[in-house]
C-alpha cells in the first residue's frame, strides 16, 4: 500500500541555550492515516518535537514538512495541525460549545454552519447534554474530550495529542484509549500522540518512535518493537527482558554463532551483528521455569528461585542463575500445567532458540 | 488660603513638597524634655542662619532642638490639638493672628528680649498682633510681580492690570494657587481691601478672575519663580525673595511692586501656649534679634529685616536692594493678610468657581 | 484536621491583634471624619462637632458636583489609559525571558522610590514649551524642513505644542504615576495564567490580536479588575498632579478637599465631601450587586 506523507522530519534539532540538546537530528516520516506515537522517558524530548510540528518552537537546524509543504517561517494559527494539550486547556471563560465554537469562527463558516458542526463534534464525543456547561462543572475525562472535539472540527490534516491520557486514572485511560483509537479510524486523520506509558503506545499505535535523550531510537510497529527491539534501551522501555552479555564467535551458513560466557554457545538461525560484542536478550514470557532439566534445542540454565511475586494473572518468578537474575512470568492457571514453586527450589530455566533477541549493545 | 512662600537660599519649591510629604523629626515625651535645659525650634526648612543654632548653644549653654513644617495649617493644626513640647514656632501674619486668638500663644517677656528694642518702628503695631505683644518678626517681605523685563516694561509691570487684560502676555502669566492672595490681588486692583468681608466686593473679584483665567497660564504651586526662570511665563506673582534669587542667575528678570499695593508678607517668632520651656524660648528670640545674628540670619536667607540695628551688618546690595527693602513708599500701600473669619467661606467659594471655570 | 469554626477561642485569639490593628489605623480614623462632617467651622477655623447638615447641604452645591463629575471623567480616562497602556507593558514583562523579567519589573517599580511631588515637576521639564518634548517635536520639526529642501532662513517658526497646565498635562501625569497599579495586579495573573490557553488560541487559527482579546483579557479579568480599581480610586484622591500640571481650571475633588483640611480650614466641610465620595461610592456597590443578583437570577431561570 502506497500512502502518502503526512509529515516529513528531515535533520531536525532543537536546542535550548547552550547546553540542552532536547532534540537530536530526528529524521523520519509519518504517514497519511497514521497512529503514531512518540515515546520516551520524561525529559526525552517528546514535547518538543511536537510543539516544532504545531509551531511553537523555532527548528535548530533541519526541515519539517506537513503536507508536502515546508513549515519554515509558517506561524501556528497558519499550520494544517491542531493539537490537544497536556492540560487540555480548555477555555474557562467559555462553555463547552463556545469551546467549540471557537475555533471554527475563524474560518469563515456561516452562523448555521457553526453550529452544525459544534453539535457533530459534541456527538462524536458523546458531550451533547454537556454543551451549556463551563469546564469546571467537568470532569477531567470530560474535559478532555472537549479538548477533543474542539481540534477535530476543525478538520486538521494532523492532530497532535500531547499525553492525552496522562491526568485521567487508570480506568478511564483504557476507556479513553479504545475510544481514540476508533475515533481516529471514523475521522481518517493522521494522530501523533505523545506518551511516557509504553503500555499505551503499544496498544494504540499503528507505528511507535522510542527516543531517548534526544535521539530517535527505533520507529516501528508495536509487535515489532516489542519482539525484535534494536537497543537493550528500547528492549528495556518497552517491557521486561532478561539481558546477557554476549560474543559474537563468527558467522556459518546458518547464522552467526554467539557465545554466552559462562553458559555456553547458541546458534542464531541468521546473521545477526557483526559487532564482536553484544547484548542478548529474552522476554520474561518467553522463559518457562520447572524443576527437571529440559530436554531438546533449547537454551537451559540451571539456578534457585529467588523470589516470586504474585501479580494476579501471573506470577512473576525471580531465578538466580550463579548472580544472574531472570525472570520469568508464569501464567497463573489452575489446570496445574506449571508446578508451584517456593523460594529456594533448584530450578531449571530455559527458552527455545528463536525466542533470544540480540541487540546491538 | 495662604500657603507659605518659600523660605531660604535654595530652589526650594521641591523641598517644600516634600516637607508636606514629612520632615517632621521625631518629637519625645514632654517630661524628659522639660527637664533638659533645651529649647525646641519649630521653623520652615531652610529659614535659619548657617551659624545662629551653633551661637545660640554657645553663648547660652542651652541646647536646640530643631524641627520643620512645611506650612502654617500643619502649624495650627499641631498646636491647636495641644502643643506638642515646642517652645518657639514661626507664624506668617495670618497664623499669628489666628493663634493669638485662639489663645495659643504666650505673651513675649521683653524683660528677656532686650533686642527687641530694635524693632523699626513702621513694625510696632501690625494689625495682626497690636502692640507686638506675642511676636517678633522673622524675616518680611512682599508680594509683586517678577517679570521678564526683555517683554515687559517695568512700568506695566507695575500693576496687577496685567493679570486681568488678556492681550497683554497672553498664556505667560502664573498667579499663585492660593484664595486669598490671588484675590487680594484682583481686590486691590478694584481698589478693595485685600481683607474684605463684603460679599460684593469679593464676588467682583471673583468675576474678574473668571473673566482674566484665559489669559493665565497656571496657578502656580509656589513654583512662580521656576516658571519665570525657565521662560515659561513672564510675570509670575510671587513674594520678592523667590523672585531675588532667580534675579541673581538672569539678568533679565525683576521685580514689581503694583502701584495699586502689593501685599506685605511677614514671619514672626512666637511662643506658643503650654511651652516647656517658655523662658528658653524667650532667650532664643533674644537671641535671633541680636544684630549680627540677624544679619548673619538674613544674609544666609536673604529676606528684609525689621531690626534697625542689624542693617549695618548686612550685605550692602541687599540693604540697597528695592527688591528686598522697597522704598518707603511703596511699603506704605501694601498690605498685609489677616484671618477673616466666617467670610473665609465666601473667599473659598469664589475660589472654587474659579478654578472650575 | 481541625476546622477554625470548631476552635472559635483560639480562632478570635488569633484574630486580635489584625482586628484590633484594623479598627485603630482604619475605623476610627474614619468614623472621626465622619463625625467632623457634622461639625461647624469656627471663625477661627477651628472644629465645632454638633449636628448640623450645612456641610452636606453645601457638598451637593452644583460648584462641587460638577467638580466630582468632572474628576469621575478625567478618572474614568486615566483608568482606561492606565489599561490600554498597562496590559501590552504587564504583557511585555510577562513574556520577557527570565533575567528582563526582573529588570523590568524594577523598572516599573522604579518611580516608587522617588517622592511622587518630585516625580510631578518632572513632567514640568518634559512638557513646557522649552521642554523635552517640545525640544524633541522642534529638532523632527527642523530637520524634516531642511531634508525637504528648506535653507535654514525659511524654516517656518516652530510652534510648541501646549501641553503642559491643562487637563491634558493632567492626565498624561495621573497616568504616569498610576500606571504600575494598573501593570503589577495583570502582570500578577498573567505570570499564573496557564500558557497553554494562549497556544491553544493560535492553534485553533486565532490570530495574535484575537488571542489577546478572547482569551488572554477575559482569563486576567481578576487583576485588570483590581488594576482598576486601584487606579480609579488612587487617581479620584490625587490632588498632587493637578496641582502641579494643571491650568486655570483643572481643580480636582481632591484638590477642593485637600484645600479644606489645608488652607480653608474647614475640616467639616472636607469632611463631608469626602463623604460623599464615599455614599457614591457605597451606592455604585449596591447598585452593582443588585445588577448582579438580576444577572444570576436570570441564568437561573435559563
Ligand atoms: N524552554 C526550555 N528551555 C530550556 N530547556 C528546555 C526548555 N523546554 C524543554 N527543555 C529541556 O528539553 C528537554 C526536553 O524537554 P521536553 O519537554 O520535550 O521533554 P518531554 O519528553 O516532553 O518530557 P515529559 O514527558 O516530562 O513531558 C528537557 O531536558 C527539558 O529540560
Ligand atoms: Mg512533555
Amino acid at each position: 500500500m502506497t500512502q502518502s506523507i503526512a509529515i516529513k522530519i528531515d535533520g531536525v534539532s532543537k536546542r535550548y541555550g547552550r547546553n540542552v540538546l532536547a532534540v537530536d537530528h530526528a529524521k523520519f516520516d509519518i504517514k497519511e492515516g497514521e497512529f503514531f506515537t512518540l515515546l520516551g522517558p520524561s525529559g526525552c524530548g517528546k514535547t518538543t518535537l511536537m510543539r516544532m510540528i504545531a509551531g511553537f518552537e523555532t527548528l535548530t537546524e533541519g526541515t519539517i514538512e506537513i503536507c508536502g509543504q515546508d513549515m519554515h517561517g509558517v506561524p501556528p494559527n497558519k499550520r494544517p495541525v491542531n493539537m490537544v494539550f497536556q492540560s487540555y486547556a480548555v477555555f474557562p471563560h467559555m462553555t463547552v460549545a463556545e469551546n467549540l465554537a471557537y475555533g471554527l469562527q475563524i474560518d469563515k463558516l456561516g452562523k448555521s454552519e457553526i453550529e452544525k458542526r459544534v453539535k457533530d463534534g459534541l456527538e462524536m464525543v458523546r458531550m451533547s447534554q454537556f454543551s451549556d456547561r463551563r469546564p469546571n462543572q467537568l470532569s477531567g475525562g470530560q474535559r478532555q474530550r472537549v479538548a477533543l472535539a474542539r481540534a477535530l472540527i476543525k478538520r486538521p490534516k494532523v492532530l497532535l495529542l500531547d499525553e492525552p491520557m496522562s491526568a485521567l486514572d487508570a480506568k478511564l485511560r483504557e476507556e479513553m484509549q479504545v475510544e481514540l483509537v476508533t475515533l481516529q479510524h471514523e475521522v481518517g486523520i493522521t494522530f501523533v500522540v505523545v506518551t511516557h506509558d509504553q503500555q499505551e503506545a503499544l496498544s494504540m499505535s499503528d507505528r511507535v518512535a522510542v527516543i531517548e535523550g534526544g535521539v530517535v531510537r527505533q520507529i516501528a510497529t508495536p509487535s515489532e518493537l516489542y519482539e525484535h527491539p534494536k537497543s537493550k534501551f528500547v528492549a528495556d522501555f518497552i517491557g521486561k527482558m532478561t539481558t546477557f552479555p554476549g560474543k559474537h564467535r563468527g558467522d556459518t551458513n546458518a547464522g552467526s554463532k554467539i557465545e554466552i560466557p559462562h553458559f555456553g554457545e547458541f546458534q542464531c538461525r541468521e546473521i545477526v551483528t557483526d559487532s564482536p560484542d553484544l547484548v542478548v536478550g529474552i522476554r520474561p514470557e518467553k522463559i518457562e521455569v520447572r524443576r527437571r532439566e529440559p530436554e531438546g534445542d533449547v537454551i537451559k540454565m540451571r539456578g534457585k528461585v529467588k523470589n516470586i511475586m504474585y501479580c494476579g494473572g501471573e506470577n512473576h518468578v525471580y531465578v538466580d542463575v550463579d548472580g544472574h537474575e531472570i525472570v520469568a512470568y508464569l501464567q497463573n492457571e489452575t489446570r496445574g500445567f506449571h508446578e508451584k514453586f517456593q523460594v529456594g527450589d533448584d530450578v531449571w530455566s530455559y527458552w527455545e532458540l528463536n525466542d533470544v533477541v540480540v541487540l546491538d549493545h | 488660603m495662604l500657603n507659605k512662600p518659600n523660605h531660604g537660599v535654595s530652589r526650594r519649591t521641591f523641598l517644600q513638597g516634600t516637607a508636606a510629604v514629612g520632615v517632621s523629626v521625631s518629637v519625645g515625651s514632654k517630661p524628659a524634655w522639660a527637664q533638659e535645659d533645651i529649647v525646641n525650634v519649630y521653623n520652615w526648612p531652610t529659614y535659619i542662619g548657617e551659624t545662629t543654632i551653633e551661637t545660640f548653644e554657645e553663648t547660652t549653654g542651652t541646647r536646640v532642638r530643631y524641627d520643620l513644617f512645611a506650612s502654617n495649617e500643619e502649624l495650627i493644626g499641631k498646636l491647636s490639638a495641644g502643643n506638642p513640647g515646642y517652645d518657639v514656632v514661626v507664624a506668617s501674619d495670618y497664623a499669628v493672628d489666628l493663634l493669638r486668638k485662639q489663645d495659643l500663644l504666650l505673651p513675649l517677656n521683653y524683660d528677656l528680649i532686650p533686642n527687641g528694642d530694635h524693632l523699626e518702628e513702621g513694625f510696632r503695631n501690625p494689625v495682626f498682633d497690636p502692640g507686638r505683644i506675642y511676636s517678633l518678626p522673622h524675616a518680611i517681605s512682599t508680594i509683586g510681580t517678577g517679570f521678564r523685563k526683555s517683554e515687559i516694561s517695568r512700568e506695566d509691570a507695575s500693576s496687577w492690570g496685567i493679570y486681568f487684560d488678556n492681550a497683554i502676555l497672553s498664556g505667560k502669566k502664573s498667579l499663585y494657587d492660593g484664595s486669598r492672595l490671588t484675590m487680594g490681588i484682583a481686590l486691590q486692583f478694584l481698589g478693595y481691601s485685600v481683607n474684605t468681608v463684603e460679599e460684593k466686593e469679593i464676588h467682583e473679584a471673583r468675576d474678574l478672575l473668571i473673566a482674566a483665567n484665559e489669559g493665565i497660564l497656571t496657578f502656580a504651586p509656589d513654583s512662580g519663580q521656576d516658571l519665570l526662570a525657565a521662560g515659561t511665563v513672564h510675570a509670575a506673582l510671587e513674594w520678592s525673595g523667590d523672585i531675588l534669587q532667580v534675579m541673581l542667575e538672569d539678568d533679565d528678570l525683576d521685580f514689581a511692586v503694583p502701584k495699586e499695593g502689593g501685599l506685605a508678607w511677614g514671619d514672626h517668632w512666637a511662643v506658643p501656649t503650654g511651652a516647656p520651656h517658655p523662658e528658653n524660648a524667650m532667650k532664643w528670640i533674644n537671641h535671633v534679634w541680636d544684630p549680627r545674628v540677624q544679619a548673619e540670619i538674613q544674609n544666609t536667607i536673604r529676606y528684609g529685616t525689621a531690626n534697625a540695628a542689624a542693617k549695618e551688618f548686612i550685605n550692602p546690595d541687599d540693604v540697597n536692594s528695592p527688591v528686598v527693602y522697597p522704598p518707603a513708599e511703596v511699603w506704605g500701600k501694601t498690605e498685609p493678610i489677616i484671618d477673616v473669619g466666617h467670610a473665609n467661606r465666601l473667599y473659598d467659594d469664589a475660589w472654587t468657581v474659579i478654578r472650575s471655570s | 484536621m481541625q476546622n477554625w469554626r470548631d476552635e472559635k477561642n483560639e480562632f478570635s485569639i488569633l484574630m486580635l491583634p489584625p482586628a484590633f490593628w484594623l479598627v485603630t489605623f482604619f475605623t476610627l480614623p474614619l468614623v472621626v471624619v465622619w463625625v467632623y462632617s457634622f461639625g461647624n467651622r469656627g471663625p477661627l477655623g477651628e472644629t465645632n462637632l454638633g449636628f448640623t447638615l450645612v456641610n452636606y447641604v453645601r457638598a451637593f452645591e452644583l460648584v462641587h458636583m460638577a467638580i466630582l463629575w468632572k474628576t469621575v471623567w478625567i478618572t474614568i480616562i486615566v483608568t482606561a489609559l492606565c489599561f490600554a497602556f498597562g496590559f501590552p507593558m504587564a504583557m511585555a514583562i510577562s513574556f520577557a525571558p527570565g533575567k528582563w523579567k526582573l529588570r523590568l519589573l524594577m523598572l516599573v517599580i522604579l518611580p516608587f522610590w522617588t517622592n511622587l511631588l518630585i516625580r510631578t515637576y518632572a513632567w514640568i521639564a518634559i512638557l513646557r514649551p522649552r521642554g523635552i518634548l517640545n525640544g524633541g517635536l522642534k529638532w523632527i520639526h527642523d530637520t524634516w524642513y531642511s531634508l525637504i529642501g528648506y535653507g535654514v532662513e525659511e524654516i517656518p517658526k516652530f510652534v510648541p505644542w501646549e501641553i503642559l497646565y491643562n487637563d491634558k498635562a493632567v492626565v498624561i501625569g495621573l497616568v504616569y504615576v498610576h500606571i504600575p497599579f494598573m501593570i503589577l495586579p495583570i502582570y500578577a495573573t498573567m505570570e499564573k495564567l496557564d500558557k497553554s490557553f494562549l497556544e491553544a488560541s493560535l492553534d485553533l487559527g486565532s490570530s495574535q490580536m484575537r488571542t489577546i482579546f478572547r482569551v488572554m483579557m477575559p482569563l486576567c479579568m481578576t487583576g485588570i479588575v483590581s488594576g482598576a480599581m486601584l487606579v480609579f480610586v488612587l487617581t479620584l484622591g490625587n490632588f498632587i498632579v493637578a496641582d502641579v500640571l494643571g491650568g486655570t481650571n483643572s481643580l480636582m475633588i481632591g484638590n477642593q478637599i485637600a484645600r479644606q483640611f489645608g488652607a480653608a480650614r474647614d475640616w467639616p466641610f472636607g469632611a463631608a465631601l469626602s463623604f460623599v465620595i464615599l455614599y457614591a461610592t457605597f451606592i455604585l456597590l449596591w447598585l452593582r450587586s443588585i445588577y448582579a443578583a438580576r444577572l444570576e437570577q436570570r441564568d437561573a431561570k435559563r
